[in-house]
C-alpha cells in the first residue's frame, strides 16, 4: 500500500460568515504530482495557506504524513517545502545568503546541501549575484531550490512555471517529474493553466467556488483519449443528405448534423476512409476533417462553467 | 534553544544588510566628532563649566571641599549620554523595519512555515532589537572613550563627581553616575521600540509605527500638559517616561512617585508584548 504524504479532511474555511473554502477533502499519495487547478479566485491559494499552516481552517484537519497541521505543526511543516504565490526572497542578499537564511532556519542543513540544490535548479552560476538582479525564472527556480534545501515529503509549488519562458517551463516539469519518481517526493502544484498540468501531473483537482468538484486521473484521460472510437467533425457541402448516406451504409453509426455543413460522428480511426469514400461516392464533397478529442480542457471548462465568482 | 540564536544570527545580517543601519553607525560618529571639536576649539572651557555647574552645584562642590574637576575624558563621556535620545529613534526606526520588511517582501511566508514556529520567530526579531540598541549604546560609549581621549585626555581612571542623586548632593563615582544616566535612557528607550514593534504588528507597515512612536517619545512632554489638569493624565505613558526628573523628584504630573511611575511602566510594557505577540500569533497571513 502507498503511503499518504498529504490528506484533507473535511477542511473548511470561513471569513466573516462567508465560506471560502467548502468541505474540502483529498489524499496525495507519495511520490505523485498532484495539479490542483481552479479559475482565479477559486481558493487554490487559500487551501495552500491552510496546508502550510499560514492559515487556519474553520473545521476540518489537514495531515502531513500522518502529523496534524494543527497540533503537531512543526513535525508536520518540517516535510513541506512551499512556494506560496510568488517566490519570494531578500533582495539585498545573494543567492547563496538567501538559502543560508532559510537553511539556519531548519537544524541540520549542511553547507554541502545548499551548494547541491544550487546546482539542482540550475542556480550555480549566478548564486553569488544579488537576488535583487534575479529575473523571474531565476527567482522561480531560487524558490524552489529554498524549498527543497531540508528534504521534504511534500513539495507544495503555487504557479511554479508563472513568467517563466516555454523552454524554462519545460525544464521546470521536468525537473518536478524526476523529484517525484526518484526522490518519491509529492508535488503540490497550483495553475490555472490546464494544459500546463495536464504535462506534469498524475492526478488533477479542480477547484471552483472553494469546492473540489472533480478529481482526474490524467493518465486514464489519456487512455481514454486513445481508445477506439473517438469524435470527429466533417465539413461537407451538404450535411443532411450526408447523414442519411452515412446512415444507408451503416445505420448503428453515431452521426449527428451540428449545422448545415457539419457533421458530427464517432467512429473508429480505421472507419475513417470508408466514410470519406462513401461521401464522396454519393456526390457530397468533403472540405474538412478534424479530430474532436474530448481533451482535459474541454472537461475542465464542462466542469467549472462560466468563470463565475459568487 | 540553538534555533532561536541561528534565528537572531539571520536577523543581524539582514539588519546589517541595510543601508540606513551603516548609516546610523556613521551619524553616531560624526555627532561625536562634532561635539567634540565644537567643545574643543569653539567653546572655551570656562563657559562648559558656567553651563553644566549651576550655582548649586558650585555650592555643592565647595561644602564639601572638593575641587571642580577640569572637562576630561569622563565629562565629555557623561555629555553624550543624552545621545541615546538618538539611538531610539534609531531603535524605534529598526523595531519597525524588522518587522515591516518581512511584509513588504513577503518574506514572511517563508520565516512562518518553518518548524520554529510563529513565537520563536517574532522572539527572534524582538531579541535583535534589543541588541541592536545595545550594540549601538556600547559604540556610543566606545567611541566617545576614544574620541574623548584624543582630544581632552584623562586625569585618573576612576574620578568621582558630585551629583544630585534625587536625595541631595552627594559624592558618587562618575562611572556609577554615567551607568545611571545610562539606565534612565534605557528604560524609555524599550518602552517606545516595543511600542514601536507593536504598531508595526498591528499594521503590517512601518510609516504608522516610527510616527506613532516618535510622536509618544519626543513630545511626551507636550501631551502630557496637555491633559494634565485630567485625573487620567498621571496613567498616561508620556507622563512616565522622563525617568532621571521623577527620581529627583520633578516630575511632570505632581504627585508622581518612582514606584508609581515604575508600576504604570512595567503595565503598559506587558499590554504591548501581549497585543504584538497574541496579534502575530493568531493572524491569518493572507495578500498584502
Amino acid at each position: 500500500m502507498t503511503e499518504i504524504a498529504l490528506e484533507l479532511k473535511n477542511v473548511s474555511k470561513r471569513i466573516k460568515n462567508k465560506e471560502i473554502i467548502k468541505d474540502v477533502s483529498f489524499q496525495i499519495k507519495q511520490g505523485e504530482v498532484f495539479g490542483f487547478v481552479g479559475p482565479n479566485g477559486a481558493g487554490k491559494t487559500t487551501t495552500i495557506r491552510m496546508m502550510v499552516g499560514l492559515m487556519k481552517m474553520t473545521e476540518g484537519d489537514i495531515r502531513i504524513v500522518g502529523k496534524s497541521i494543527q497540533t503537531d505543526y512543526s513535525a508536520a511543516i518540517r516535510e513541506v517545502g512551499a512556494i506560496v504565490e510568488n517566490p519570494e526572497m531578500y533582495p539585498f542578499l545573494t543567492g547563496r545568503k538567501n538559502l543560508e537564511q532559510f537553511a539556519r532556519m531548519i537544524p541540520g542543513i549542511s553547507k554541502e546541501r545548499i551548494e547541491e540544490v544550487a546546482r539542482l535548479v540550475g542556480l550555480e552560476k549566478v548564486i553569488n549575484d544579488r537576488a535583487g538582479g534575479y529575473s523571474l525564472g531565476m527567482r522561480q527556480r531560487l524558490g524552489i531550490a529554498q524549498a527543497l534545501l531540508h528534504k521534504p515529503s511534500i513539495l507544495i509549488l503555487d504557479e511554479p512555471t508563472n513568467g517563466l519562458d516555454p523552454s524554462g517551463m519545460k525544464e521546470i516539469r521536468q525537473y518536478i517529474r524526476t523529484l517525484a519518481e526518484k526522490e518519491k517526493v509529492s508535488v503540490i502544484v497550483s495553475s490555472h493553466l490546464l494544459s500546463e498540468i495536464e504535462l506534469m501531473c498524475d492526478r488533477i483537482g479542480v477547484i471552483k467556488n472553494g469546492a473540489l468538484i472533480a478529481v482526474e486521473d490524467v493518465e486514464k484521460n489519456r487512455k481514454l483519449q486513445d481508445s477506439d472510437i473517438s469524435e470527429y467533425i466533417i465539413s461537407v457541402s451538404n450535411a443532411q443528405a450526408a447523414k442519411e448516406c452515412l446512415h444507408d451504409m451503416d445505420d448503428s453509426l453515431f452521426v449527428e448534423t451540428a449545422d448545415e455543413t457539419t457533421l458530427k460522428t464517432a467512429i473508429k480511426r480505421e472507419q475513417i476512409p470508408a466514410v470519406l469514400k462513401e461521401l464522396l461516392n454519393n456526390n457530397i464533397n468533403v472540405y474538412e476533417v478534424l479530430a474532436a478529442k474530448g481533451t482535459l480542457e474541454d472537461k475542465f471548462f464542462d466542469l467549472i462553467g462560466e468563470n463565475v465568482i459568487e | 534553544m540553538s534555533n532561536l540564536s541561528q534565528l537572531i544570527k539571520n536577523e543581524f545580517i539582514k539588519l546589517h544588510h541595510y543601508k540606513s543601519t551603516w548609516v546610523m553607525y556613521i551619524i553616531i560618529a560624526i555627532l561625536l566628532i562634532g561635539v567634540a571639536v565644537i567643545t574643543n576649539f569653539v567653546a572655551n572651557q570656562s563657559m562648559i563649566i558656567d553651563a553644566t555647574f549651576q550655582s548649586e552645584l558650585v555650592q555643592a562642590y565647595e561644602s564639601m571641599g572638593l575641587e571642580i574637576p577640569a572637562y576630561d575624558m569622563w565629562a565629555f563621556v557623561a555629555d553624550n549620554i543624552s545621545l541615546i535620545s538618538f539611538i531610539t529613534i534609531f531603535i524605534i526606526v529598526a523595531a519597525a523595519k524588522i518587522i515591516s520588511n518581512e511584509y513588504k517582501w513577503g518574506t514572511i511566508k517563508l520565516l512562518l512555515i518553518r518548524p520554529a514556529g510563529r513565537g520563536t520567530v517574532l522572539t527572534s526579531k524582538y531579541i535583535t532589537v534589543l541588541l541592536f540598541a545595545a550594540v549601538l549604546i556600547l559604540y556610543t560609549i566606545i567611541l566617545s572613550m576614544l574620541i574623548g581621549l584624543i582630544f581632552f585626555g584623562v586625569d585618573t581612571w576612576n574620578p568621582t563627581i558630585v551629583d544630585n542623586t534625587g536625595s541631595g548632593y552627594t559624592e558618587i563615582s562618575i562611572i556609577a553616575s554615567i551607568g545611571k544616566n545610562i539606565l534612565f535612557s534605557l528604560v524609555p528607550l524599550i518602552i517606545v521600540a516595543t511600542l514601536s514593534f507593536m504598531i508595526a504588528i498591528l499594521f503590517k507597515g512601518s510609516a504608522m509605527a516610527i510616527a506613532a512612536s516618535i510622536v509618544v517619545f519626543i513630545a511626551a512632554p507636550i501631551i502630557t500638559m496637555m491633559v494634565s489638569q485630567y485625573e487620567i493624565a498621571k496613567y498616561l505613558l508620556t507622563a512616565h517616561l522622563d525617568l532621571q526628573n521623577i527620581f529627583a523628584g520633578s516630575p511632570l504630573i505632581e504627585g508622581i512617585s518612582p514606584g508609581f511611575s515604575i508600576a504604570v511602566l512595567i503595565v503598559y510594557y506587558i499590554i504591548f508584548m501581549a497585543i504584538g505577540w497574541l496579534t502575530f500569533k493568531k493572524r491569518d497571513v493572507a495578500g498584502n
